[in-house]
C-alpha cells in the first residue's frame, strides 16, 4: 500500500515545481513518513531501553564514583584511625614501660629496704648475742674468781684459827647476842 | 609387816627415854629401823624424838658445832640462851668438833640453826658479791 501511495505522489509531484529540481513530492513523502516510522520504531524499541541502558550505567557509573569516594573516605578515616590506634598504643606503650620502670623500681627499693632491715636485725641479734656472751663470760668470771677468793679465805682462816682464836671469837659472836 | 609410823615410834621413844637409859633406847630405836629397813629415815627421826622431848618435857636437845673444842664458859652462855629463847627446863648440849665450819659456832636444834659460823659468813658475802 504504502509502495502505492508513493508512486501515486511521485506521479503528481513530477507535475510541480520542485521536480524541476529534481525533487519528488512523493518520494519526500515517503521519506518523511518513512523516516517518522523508523523514528517511531527506533523510539519505542532502541531508544528506550538504550536511554535506560545509559541510565543504568550512569547510575552505575555514579554509585561506583559514591563507593570509590566512600572507599577513599573510609581509606582515609582507617588511616586517620590506624595513626590515632598507633599514637594510642604508642601512649599505652610507653605508659606500660613507665609503669613497668616504676614497678621495677620500687621492687628495688623495698628489695633494698628488706635486706637492709634484716642485715639491722642481724646486726642486733648478733650484738645481743655478743652482749649476753659477754655478760655471761662476765659473771663466770666473777663466779671463779669469787669462789677462788672464798675458798683462799677459808684456807687463810683455818690456818690462821686456833683454839684461842676460835674461843675469842665465839665469845665475842655470844656477847653480841646477849646485848641484843 | 604393819608400816612404820614415824611420830608414833617418836613419841613412845621419848617416853622410853624417861625411864630406860638411853643407850638401851638407842639400841631400840636402831634394831626397829632396821627391822623396817627405815635406817635411812635415822636423822628425821631423831629430829622428831627431840622435838616430842621437848613437848613432852620441856627438854631442849642442840648440837654445837665448832672446829676446836668450846670453853665450858661459852658452852654455858649457849645453853643459857638456848633455854630463854625456847623456855625450855632442861637444855642438853652435844658437842662436836667441825672443821669445816672454819670459826665461830653452829648450833643445831629440832626447831631450826643458829649460825654463827665463819663459813656461814663467807657464804653470804659470796652470795652477794654474785
Amino acid at each position: 500500500m504504502l509502495i502505492l501511495i508513493a508512486q501515486a505522489a511521485e506521479t503528481t509531484a513530477e507535475a510541480g515545481g520542485l521536480g524541476a529540481l529534481g525533487i519528488s513530492w512523493t518520494s519526500l513523502l515517503f521519506q518523511v513518513v518513512n523516516f517518522a516510522i523508523v523514528l517511531f520504531i527506533l523510539q519505542r524499541f532502541a531508544y528506550k531501553p538504550i536511554v535506560k541502558i545509559l541510565q543504568d550505567r550512569r547510575r552505575t557509573i555514579e554509585e561506583s564514583l559514591k563507593n570509590a569516594a566512600e572507599i577513599a573516605e573510609t581509606k582515609k578515616q582507617l588511616s586517620s584511625d590506624k595513626s590515632k590506634i598507633l599514637a594510642d598504643a604508642h601512649t599505652e606503650a610507653s605508659a606500660i614501660v613507665q609503669r613497668g620502670q616504676e614497678q621495677a623500681k620500687n621492687i628495688v627499693i623495698e628489695a633494698e629496704q628488706a635486706a637492709t632491715e634484716r642485715m639491722a636485725r642481724f646486726l642486733a641479734q648478733g650484738q645481743a648475742q655478743l652482749e649476753t656472751e659477754v655478760s655471761r663470760a662476765k659473771q663466770s668470771l666473777k663466779t671463779e674468781m669469787v669462789s677462788l677468793v672464798s675458798e683462799a679465805t677459808a684456807r687463810l682462816i683455818q690456818q690462821k684459827m686456833d683454839p684461842k682464836s676460835n674461843a675469842k671469837l665465839v665469845k665475842e659472836s655470844l656477847e653480841a647476842v646477849e646485848e641484843e | 609387816m604393819p608400816t612404820l609410823n614415824r611420830a608414833r615410834l617418836a613419841r613412845t621413844m621419848a617416853q622410853l627415854m624417861g625411864k630406860y637409859p638411853t643407850k638401851a633406847v638407842a639400841e631400840t630405836l636402831a634394831a626397829t629401823l632396821a627391822d623396817y629397813n627405815k635406817l635411812r629415815d635415822s636423822d628425821l627421826l631423831l629430829r622428831d624424838i627431840a622435838v616430842e622431848l621437848f613437848e613432852s618435857q620441856g627438854i631442849l636437845t642442840a648440837t654445837v658445832l665448832s672446829p676446836h673444842p668450846l670453853p665450858k664458859a661459852s658452852l654455858n652462855v649457849i645453853t643459857k640462851l638456848l633455854k630463854d629463847h625456847y623456855h625450855a627446863k632442861e637444855v642438853v648440849l652435844e658437842e662436836k668438833t667441825m672443821p669445816e665450819i672454819l670459826g665461830g659456832f653452829k648450833v643445831v636444834t629440832p626447831f631450826g640453826d643458829i649460825d654463827g659460823s665463819i663459813q656461814q659468813q663467807l657464804n653470804q658475802l659470796k652470795t652477794k658479791l654474785l
